[in-house]
């Protein structure tokens, strides 16, 4: 880079140049990633030793100490240069455990973000349970303190890898006298723990994607705790909040659903017009709901995350069943049965196009995330400011509330 | 709480003048709609129009988000159920006027956009007839059935002249054997007229032909100023109901704590957000000329539609009692979504649609 072109603030403007701090790690990884011969795990860690893996991180830690001004113009760079993206199966991980672990992490639990990010460490979310899913502050999950270690005892559900993950995220009750936001305390764990059994959980559709993990006898050392104790809830709250955005990087500009099933509705020779009137509907839906940001009023697009997720399950719910009905008698098969089987993730499988697997699976798009209910709770009072519902669990102790 | 937060933005600049002006001649939806209340509304359109500059803006050609800057004036007066001859002036007689002369200004159509007279359009059906007369003009004879502000100074009709094919003519509201009938309306915000010609003197707009131009015009721009509109009275009655639930207490608590009412107003909100992205959407491709405006037209048109009457209907629940009253305003948007659906002929169906996406 020539002096010419050195700037002192920063230009969100296409075109205009880069930072030289930036542009020096750009350059620099461009030539590291010019080696045909470099593997997955080698890419990724050359991407992190030149702090491009979280560019905000401080240096040493995966980061460069960029603001978050600079950072839409690294990711952009980053894109253009064909990085390797982010795996599914690292999604938790460098998605959002490693923020969290960046925000209360000690300098032991941030020695794990290099093979986190790399790839050789897998994480998992030891967070909902069978009595705690909306309400995840509800967890019952208990953690007692003998000297400098903690005993676990508990069971959590929905915890996607657990049955591959190195480390768990683990959210657990310290002090159940306290309200129950106030008792949690935040932990990691290492995964081939004694104490910790992982059984695969059987779903509707016949897959396991997810896993119910049992903790009995688990011993964890008070150096595995994240933030303080009682302080779990904030902690939690900082993994939870870069939940979606996680998965909204990862998952990328993919198919149009909506193709499936205008070409199913092609290769249909019947032109039922009730499944017309579906097919236009649906169409329409989706186009709104693919626009519905862009024109958002200035200073309103937050409000419009809970609203998009509530169309979004409603389109892809009502499309998956579209697609099964147009099936006809065809779709009396369900090719795979019901064997339960682990997701084949793997760029040559068929099974998630069947529109009856999407059927069943898409029943969880309004459970997941955070429920359509949850989310109507949400803009009823974060977007229109209506009045909380009154609330019994605030604050009288959580061994006192109701459960079950 | 608004649901559109005002900015300084260009686009949204001239609505703001306008919400002013309203605001100072202290326009509101008022149950108190008969005609001494709707001729006050109505001497107030020189001024909307005119000085305001907003006919001026609906004429300009070159402006690149001219549609989306009306739209936004557009929402401004169906939140106020003003009753100034927008849609009739401005949303169907001037896009007709522009297609039809292209950069000719006769004086009837400076008098439209300076807002010193008052125009509207309608199809009419086959019954009506169009003959040359012998002093190089035409006539017109027929119902021309139920109009938008049918009183207006200037009306201009798309026939069926024979050999010619689908014309546009204007025929002066004071013209020889026409008769102006105003109905009882069901919507009594807006104004609904019979008119009947009998060998009326009316004059050619545009060349012979110019209808299909003109059908294509109203299924775009109309339409979708007409959509813009009603997504102003959908945020109206929606505040209402917010308002409402926050401020009626029962059973000790506010009505929208309640998690029937909560879920449901947020539903209603899900509707709003969708409609106003089918209008800004439709905005920006009749802006673009885009080949899928008249597509977008009548998406705009259905999903708003659908949506006003659904939340002029919730809103009203919501209130219980005081949602049926004379008094309160709910009832008169009830009126309007339900007509405001009719008022441009049906609006497009899921099959028109369907057709226009060629599936």
């Amino acid at each position: 880079m020539t002096p010419s072109t050195r700037t002192t603030g920063f230009d969100h403007e296409q075109g205009a140049s880069l930072p030289d701090h930036l542009a020096e790690r750009i350059s620099a990884l461009r030539t590291a990633l010019a080696d045909p011969d470099l593997d997955f795990a080698a890419q990724r860690a050359h991407i992190f030793d030149l702090g491009l893996a979280w560019p905000t991180f401080p240096e040493g830690l995966g980061g460069m100490g960029l603001t978050p001004e600079e950072l839409p113009r690294a990711l952009a760079e980053l894109g253009a240069l064909g990085t390797p993206a982010t795996p599914p199966q690292s999604v938790i991980g460098v998605g959002m455990a490693a923020p969290t672990i960046m925000a209360f992490g000690t300098a032991t639990h941030q020695a794990r973000l290099r093979p986190l990010y790399v790839g050789e460490e897998l994480w998992c979310q030891l967070f909902s349970e069978p009595g705690a899913g909306s309400d995840l502050a509800n967890v019952s999950t208990s953690a007692v303190r003998d000297g400098d270690q903690w005993i676990i005892k508990g069971e959590k559900v929905w915890t996607s890898l657990a049955h591959e993950a190195s480390w768990g995220l683990l959210l657990a009750r310290t002090d159940p006298d306290a309200p129950k936001h106030a008792g949690l305390t935040f932990f990691i764990v290492p995964m081939d723990s004694p104490g910790i059994e992982v059984l695969p959980l059987y779903q509707l559709t016949g897959e396991a994607e997810f896993n119910q993990v049992r903790l009995d006898g688990l011993v964890l050392p008070d150096a595995y705790r994240l933030g303080e104790v009682g302080d779990g809830w904030r902690v939690a709250l900082t993994t939870l909040t870069n939940e979606r955005g996680a998965l909204a990087a990862t998952s990328g500009p993919g198919a149009d659903p909506m193709e499936a099933v205008i070409q199913l509705w092609a290769a249909n020779g019947d032109r039922d017009p009730d499944e017309r009137s579906r097919l236009v509907r649906l169409w329409i839906r989706n186009e709104l709901l693919k626009n519905l940001t862009r024109h958002a009023p200035p200073g309103k697009t937050a409000h419009l995350g809970p609203v998009g997720k509530i169309l979004w399950a409603e389109c892809t719910q009502d499309m998956a069943e579209l697609c099964l009905d147009l099936l006809g008698a065809e779709g009396l098969e369900y090719p795979y049965g019901y064997p339960m089987r682990r997701p084949d993730l793997s760029a040559t499988a068929t099974a998630h196009s069947y529109p009856h697997y999407r059927f069943l699976r898409s029943r969880a798009n309004s459970i997941e995330g955070g429920t359509s209910e949850v989310m109507r709770t949400i803009i009823g009072e974060r977007v229109l400011g209506l009045e909380p519902e009154p609330r019994v669990d605030k604050t009288s102790s959580w061994k006192e509330t109701r459960r079950g | 709480m608004s649901t559109d937060t005002a900015t300084t933005s260009e686009t949204q600049a001239l609505a703001e003048s306008l919400r002013t002006l309203l605001d100072r001649h202290d326009v509101h939806p008022s149950p108190a709609s008969d005609s001494a209340h709707g001729r006050a509304h109505r001497d107030l359109w020189p001024a909307v129009c005119g000085q305001l500059g907003i006919g001026e803006l609906a004429w300009e050609n070159d402006l690149p988000h001219r549609t989306d800057m009306l739209a936004r004036c557009f929402e401004v007066v169906g939140a106020r159920l003003a009753q100034l001859p927008m849609l009739s002036t401005l949303g169907l007689a001037l896009p007709a006027a522009r297609v039809a002369l292209g950069e000719a200004e006769p004086s009837w159509l400076c008098d439209l956009v300076n807002g010193e007279r008052t125009g509207t359009l309608t199809f009419a059906d086959d019954q009506v007839k169009v003959l040359p007369d012998q002093a190089d003009g035409w006539r017109i004879s027929g119902d021309l059935g139920l109009i938008i502000d049918g009183t207006a100074d200037t009306l201009l009709v798309v026939v069926e002249a024979g050999d010619l094919g689908s014309c546009l003519f204007r025929v002066d509201g004071t013209a020889p054997g026409l008769v102006r009938d105003p109905v009882p309306p069901f919507d009594t915000s807006r104004e609904i007229t019979r008119v009947t010609t009998k060998e009326s003197p009316c004059s050619m707009v545009g060349e012979p032909g110019i209808g299909q131009e003109v059908r294509k015009t109203f299924a775009t721009q109309s339409t979708t100023l007409l959509a813009a509109e009603q997504f102003g009275g959908a945020q109206a009655c929606f505040d209402f109901a917010v308002s409402h639930a926050k401020t009626r207490f029962q059973f000790g608590r506010s009505l929208g704590s309640f998690q029937s009412i909560k879920h449901r107003l947020s539903d209603l909100y899900v509707g709003l957000e969708s409609t106003r992205t089918a209008v800004r959407h439709a905005c920006a491709k009749v802006d673009a000329e885009a080949p899928d405006a008249e597509l977008w037209g009548a998406i705009s048109h259905l999903v708003a539609t659908e949506n006003y009457v659904d939340i002029a209907k919730q809103s009203i629940q919501v209130h219980g009692g005081i949602g049926f009253t004379w008094e309160h305003p709910l009832h008169l948007f009830l009126k309007r979504a339900k007509a405001s659906g009719q008022v441009l002929g049906a609006p497009p169906s899921v099959h028109r649609i369907g057709d226009l996406l060629n599936v």
